[in-house]
């Protein structure tokens, strides 16, 4: 028996070194969140379920709420504005062309509002509960992209329908919908960091996420930017992201791989970056909360 | 070979008028200083020993909740070091973490994953849990239309019958009607046979002088004193007849000592 056993055999040496010894049985960095994978799960489908529990007519506002925008964008920039999209320019594939571009962007624009709020809306489980806080930017990620990707099935049928069957490039999918889930969690994570701090923050997330969106090529087609500044789009992830979607699932070309590229490094750059800032900031949320 | 060890905990809160405060003393380097300091704690040193029930004691606002926030690790402390060997529940507020529209059921579960045991584990004891909470049918219906008492049951039940190694427990002890409280003071009771680690923060001097062993005294943020129950509970009960409380002063310098 060492002098080390001795005196420490309950605590690792190097743990015994932190201020805090962490008392929360999950391990605090990206590994542990493997271990909560159930936690995440629940909190996931609570969170869909949630959404329009008691309404009448039930999860089938997630279907009609982007149909009803997708409508709307269709009969104004379609018709009126005669904005035309790849193919034979029809007003029905405007539609399906938006929606495969609107989709995503919803995803998106859904989760950073509420990952903005995500923590200050829950006091009692910064001040009152040991609970692994970056849970909740990510439940709210994957809920969205859940919601999302219900939606997306629903293009690609109608897609197979009215443009011309399914495209085997379908099959990239999973790449696309990873890159985007890498981005949006990595900014999160960020969002509900600085929201804790920052109150004003939700207050310029609409105006923000508006302008962002018509920055994006969903409601026109990404050659309809002037061509001085078309390198605009590739410093915007989204817009990348978008017009793969577009490829992949209704005109039935692989994605752009370079741009690809681009956006997945930024993404992951973000993912680690937003995660790392969460952490760090996460321990003074108790006292601001 | 302690299970819970604290060195020099202290926590201080900035207190600033407002918030543009903070922004101008950021915007300065903190060269000039716009708040005024208030020590919630200042230099508490701490040893349990496993298997020990230990009280924590003082008046109102003497730091003890802030202190079983520390411990829990909920809020991080100012300066100081703590060390935690077990597994750790805390009872900070009963029903605290619980999410409103979900079930009794669903946020046992969620409460149990958050401790780290696994779901089967957890739906193992949910039988167990639901009938030691009394909720009844209502086990499955959104918490947010339990009564406060099914509430506390249903928090007190997840927490107790998860098999903690230490349980922090803030003034939370007795709830429910007197049968129920019986069922608890034998879960307690249980729990100390079986060596657990017990720290809790209560007002009740029978319960502090039935169940504990040591007993921490808090005034102003520091420690008056500690030691046995039998020793402590007097020097509290003088304290609250007839001792001087320690106001709470922002920036205050020298903080109050009782005359023991």
């Amino acid at each position: 028996m060492t002098v080390q056993q001795e005196e420490n055999p309950i605590l690792a040496p190097a743990a015994a070194q932190s201020s805090v010894q962490l008392s929360s049985p999950h391990r605090d960095d990206m590994l542990g969140m493997w271990s909560l994978r159930h936690l995440i799960l629940l909190m996931v489908k609570r969170d869909l379920l949630g959404r329009y529990k008691g309404s009448l007519i039930g999860f089938f506002w997630t279907i009609i709420n982007p149909l009803g925008h997708l409508l709307l964008y269709t009969f104004v920039f379609s018709i009126i504005l005669k904005v035309k999209f790849g193919g034979d320019g029809s007003t029905g594939n405007f539609a399906l062309y938006l929606m495969a571009g609107l989709l995503p962007w919803v995803a998106l624009s859904e989760s950073l509002s509420r990952a903005t709020t995500s923590i200050t809306e829950q006091p009692n489980l910064v001040k009152r509960v040991v609970f692994p806080l970056q849970i909740l930017p990510l439940s709210v990620v994957l809920s969205s992209l859940t919601s999302g990707l219900v939606g997306l099935s629903v293009l690609v049928v109608l897609a197979a329908v009215f443009g011309g069957g399914i495209k085997a490039t379908v099959l990239f999918l999973p790449l696309i919908l990873l890159s985007q889930f890498l981005f949006m969690s990595g900014l999160s994570w960020l969002l509900a960091s600085l929201g804790v701090y920052l109150h004003d923050l939700k207050h310029m997330m609409a105006l923000s996420l508006s302008i962002w969106m018509y920055m994006t090529p969903i409601v026109y087609p990404s050659s309809a930017f002037p061509a001085k500044l078309q390198w605009m789009l590739w410093l915007n992830p989204m817009a990348g992201i978008v017009t793969d979607y577009r490829n992949i699932l209704l005109k039935g070309v692989q994605p752009d791989w370079p741009m690809y590229a681009m956006y997945t490094i930024t993404a992951l750059a973000l993912w680690f970056a937003g995660y790392y800032f969460f952490s760090k900031t996460k321990r003074t949320f108790a006292d601001v909360v | 070979m302690a299970l819970v060890e604290l060195h020099g905990i202290s926590k201080r809160y900035n207190i600033y008028e407002r918030p543009v405060d903070r922004l101008k003393e950021l915007m300065w380097r903190n060269r000039k200083c716009f708040h005024r300091e208030y020590w919630a704690l200042r230099d508490i040193n701490l040893v349990v020993e496993p298997g020990m029930t230990t009280a924590i004691l003082g008046p109102n606002g003497s730091g003890k909740s802030t202190l079983l926030q520390i411990i829990a690790g909920v809020l991080q402390p100012s300066e100081g070091t703590v060390k935690i060997g077990g597994r750790l529940t805390a009872i900070l507020e009963l029903g605290a973490g619980f999410q409103p529209e979900y079930s009794g059921r669903e946020n046992i579960l969620l409460s149990g994953m958050i401790l780290g045991i696994t779901k089967q584990e957890m739906l193992e004891k949910m039988d167990e849990i639901a009938e030691f909470a009394e909720i009844g049918e209502f086990f499955d219906q959104p918490v947010k239309t339990y009564s406060s008492g099914m509430v506390v049951r249903l928090a007190f039940g997840a927490a107790i019958n998860v098999n903690p190694q230490i349980l922090l427990v803030d003034e939370a002890l007795a709830v429910g009607d007197w049968r129920f409280q019986q069922k608890c003071i034998q879960r307690i009771v249980k729990l100390q046979a079986e060596g657990k680690t017990i720290i809790f923060v209560s007002h009740d001097i029978n319960a502090v002088k039935r169940y504990c062993q040591q007993a921490v005294l808090l005034n102003g943020g520091l420690v008056v004193c500690k030691g046995s129950v039998d020793e402590i509970v007097p020097v509290y009960e003088e304290l609250m007849e007839t001792g001087t409380i320690a106001p709470k002063l922002f920036s205050a310098p020298a903080p109050y000592l009782v005359n023991v």
